[in-house]
């Protein structure tokens, strides 16, 4: 150690003390900051620790939602997808439904709730003038070609009572349209307003009346079918009867009930003249129609001539036939019973031309002369005519024996018919001994005014008869007698007469007289039974 | 004067022959008979029934006849078969109709109709006589 100089020591040893003090102070004053920078440091210290805890935690936190985030994005991209996805078929749907409007043609129409225009097809224009600069405006600003005046209130109505509307109604154009106005429902069951959908259904309506008018006519046709009396039907080639009019029930007496479903052929059992039924169905199946005559039999087992038209029809997969008939059961029978008594004319014609020939042919070969010859003829004829008359006049059932009579004495009692007396019950003589017996009786008053009775004017001729019954036959006993005439004797006249009454009267009796008094002569012969309908022998 | 209907070179057709004549109206039958006996024909039998003319046929000796279609209400169609089946030639002389149904049984026979010249009678009697 050194000992330095005290002076300069002391102020040297004063002055490092005062610096030491200095120093010591400084120290210590640099010991407090030193001590309060520690606590502030270390205050410091625990804020920043603290701060590094809160760090820390935030930190932490911020990791999880870093997760969550992460995961939140993934969502996000996920709903993105399927956003992008439902955009997509938003976006297609309205293609579809744009096309479909477009497709479908129907004029759609949607409003809100004050019936303000949102939307609308383009075929609404057909019927509204409005554009798409109009959306948003009330469609009560707007005019309509259709003639719907409540077109508006329909609107307002279905607004309120959520019920639809459906109106079809004509446009000033004279087309049809189906109008419908609905509630408009969001998917959340919301009420927003209405829809209004037009639809041109002009044709539809076309075809509508047409199909009515076809309707009215079917049942007009029907009524025609109906009122006719002659039937008219339709039956099923294969199978049964499918319709039956009133005049098929009137004429064949089954009831419709009765008819459909039974086949034609067990019903009416029909029958073709100079043919066969199935012959009939052969050819209709060949040429689709047949017209002729068939013989059917009604219900009542009544026999029914008829001229049937009948036409084939493919209908529906099925054979039809429509067959008409026209009843001539009647016309039929008449056309026979002509055709017979024409047959019977012809026949009767002949046979009286024949007869007259006879008469001619005896008479010529028993005349004297040629005025013999004439006179004779002349008057058989008229005796022929006469009986034939008789017969006629009473449709030839036959003659009264009684005009038969005075007939043919006529000629020669003018001046006083008294001079022919008659006897006997009212007896007619048939057809075919009528003239045979108004010959004899001709010859009989010829003779009787030549030679006999009638010869002079105070002459008589009576004729009497009887009828009798012997051995199941009807005898006639007819008496001629002359009287108050010259006495009479085998006369020389033709025989005529005489092979008259031999001929007629088979296996029966014949007797001349020449009395005194006059002429008589009696005649027996078998009558034939009378027929029922008074016709004998030969007269059908 | 008395006239023959008959001409002379006819008056001999029917020498000898049995004739039946089966007709139901006197007049013409005995028209018939005159004919047939100017012309020399015995009239073996006028039948004026059905009845009667088959049992003619049947027993009587007849060499030719002739038939009206229709006598009374009948048709001598059982008579003509009757007559046809012993080969006995025979007319129809007749008023019916030409198509007459009854008739069609007979085609190839002869028929007459209703009125006929005498002549014309004797001729067709004398025909089928000689034809067999």
């Amino acid at each position: 150690m050194l000992v330095p100089d005290r002076q300069s020591d002391d102020a040297t040893v004063r002055r490092l003390t005062q610096e030491l003090d200095l120093m010591q102070l400084r120290l210590r004053t640099v010991r407090e900051e030193s001590e309060s920078a520690n606590e502030e440091l270390r205050a410091a210290n625990e804020e920043l620790q603290s701060i590094n805890e809160e760090y820390r935690s935030t930190s932490e936190e911020l990791e999880t939602s870093k997760e969550e985030l992460q995961s939140i994005n993934e969502e996000l991209q996920t709903v993105n997808s399927e956003l992008k996805l439902k955009l997509e078929a938003v976006s297609r749907a309205h293609s579809d439904l744009q096309n479909l409007m477009a497709a479908t043609d129907i004029g759609t129409l949607f409003l809100d709730s004050d019936l303000r225009i949102k939307r609308y097809t383009d075929r609404i224009t057909d019927s509204f003038s409005i554009t798409l600069n109009d959306e948003g405006r009330p469609i009560t600003d707007f005019a309509h070609q259709l003639e719907y005046e409540d077109l508006v209130k329909d609107a307002q109505i279905v607004l309120a009572d959520l019920t639809p509307i459906q109106r079809e109604v004509r446009s000033r154009g004279g087309r049809w349209y189906d109008v419908r106005i609905r509630p408009y429902r969001t998917v959340e069951n919301k009420i927003d307003g209405v829809v209004l959908t037009i639809i041109d259904v002009t044709d539809w309506h076309q075809v509508n009346l047409t199909l009515q008018a076809s309707e009215q006519l079917l049942q007009q046709k029907q009524h025609l079918v109906d009122l006719s009396r002659d039937p008219i039907f339709v039956w099923d080639f294969d199978g049964g009867l499918v319709e039956w009019n009133r005049g098929s029930e009137e004429l064949y007496g089954f009831t419709r009930d009765e008819a459909l479903g039974k086949r034609k052929e067990d019903l009416l059992h029909p029958t073709v003249p100079g043919s066969s039924f199935a012959q009939l169905k052969a050819k209709l199946l060949q040429d689709g129609s047949w017209a002729g005559e068939v013989w059917q039999k009604a219900k009542d087992g009544r026999d029914v001539i008829v001229e049937t038209r009948l036409h084939l029809e493919n209908f529906n997969n099925r054979r039809l036939v429509l067959e008409s008939t026209h009843d001539v059961t009647a016309s039929r029978a008449i056309e026979r019973r002509l055709r017979l008594l024409l047959s019977e004319l012809t026949h009767r014609v002949r046979n009286t031309l024949a007869v007259i020939q006879a008469i001619a042919r005896h008479t010529l070969r028993n005349s004297q002369s040629k005025e013999d010859f004439v006179a004779r003829f002349e008057g058989r004829l008229a005796a022929l005519a006469s009986a034939h008359t008789l017969l006629v006049g009473s449709d030839w059932k036959g003659a009264d024996l009684a005009e038969l009579a005075r007939q043919q004495l006529a000629p020669y009692i003018t001046d006083n018919p008294d001079r022919l007396r008659l006897q006997g019950e009212p007896i007619l003589l048939p057809a075919d001994l009528a003239t045979p017996f108004g010959l004899i009786l001709h010859e009989l008053a010829t003779n009787a005014a030549k030679y006999g009775s009638l010869s002079v004017l105070s002459g008589t001729v009576s004729v009497s008869w009887t009828t009798s019954r012997r051995n199941n036959e009807r005898l006639f006993k007819l008496v001629w007698m002359e009287g108050g005439g010259p006495r009479p004797s085998k006369s020389k006249a033709d025989g005529f007469g005489n092979t008259l009454i031999n001929s007629v009267i088979t296996g029966a009796h014949v007797e001349r007289e020449f009395r005194p008094a006059g002429f008589v002569c009696t005649l027996e012969i078998a009558l034939p039974e009378v027929a029922d309908d008074g016709a004998v022998g030969g007269l059908h | 004067m008395t006239e023959q209907l008959v001409d002379s070179t006819r008056a001999t057709a029917l020498r000898g022959t049995r004739v039946m004549i089966v007709e139901d109206d006197v007049l013409l039958l005995m028209d018939l008979e005159a004919i047939l006996r100017e012309a020399g024909a015995e009239i073996a039998g006028g039948c004026r029934n059905v009845a009667e003319a088959l049992v003619a046929a049947r027993d009587c000796d007849i060499a030719v006849a002739i038939l009206d279609v229709r006598v009374g209400r009948e048709t001598t169609a059982p008579v003509a078969r009757q007559l046809a089946s012993r080969g006995t030639p025979f007319i129809f002389y007749t008023g019916q109709v030409e198509n007459d149904p009854q008739l069609a049984e007979w085609a190839g026979y002869t028929i007459l109709s209703k009125p006929a010249r005498a002549s014309a009678i004797v001729d067709a009697l004398a025909g089928v006589l000689h034809r067999n």
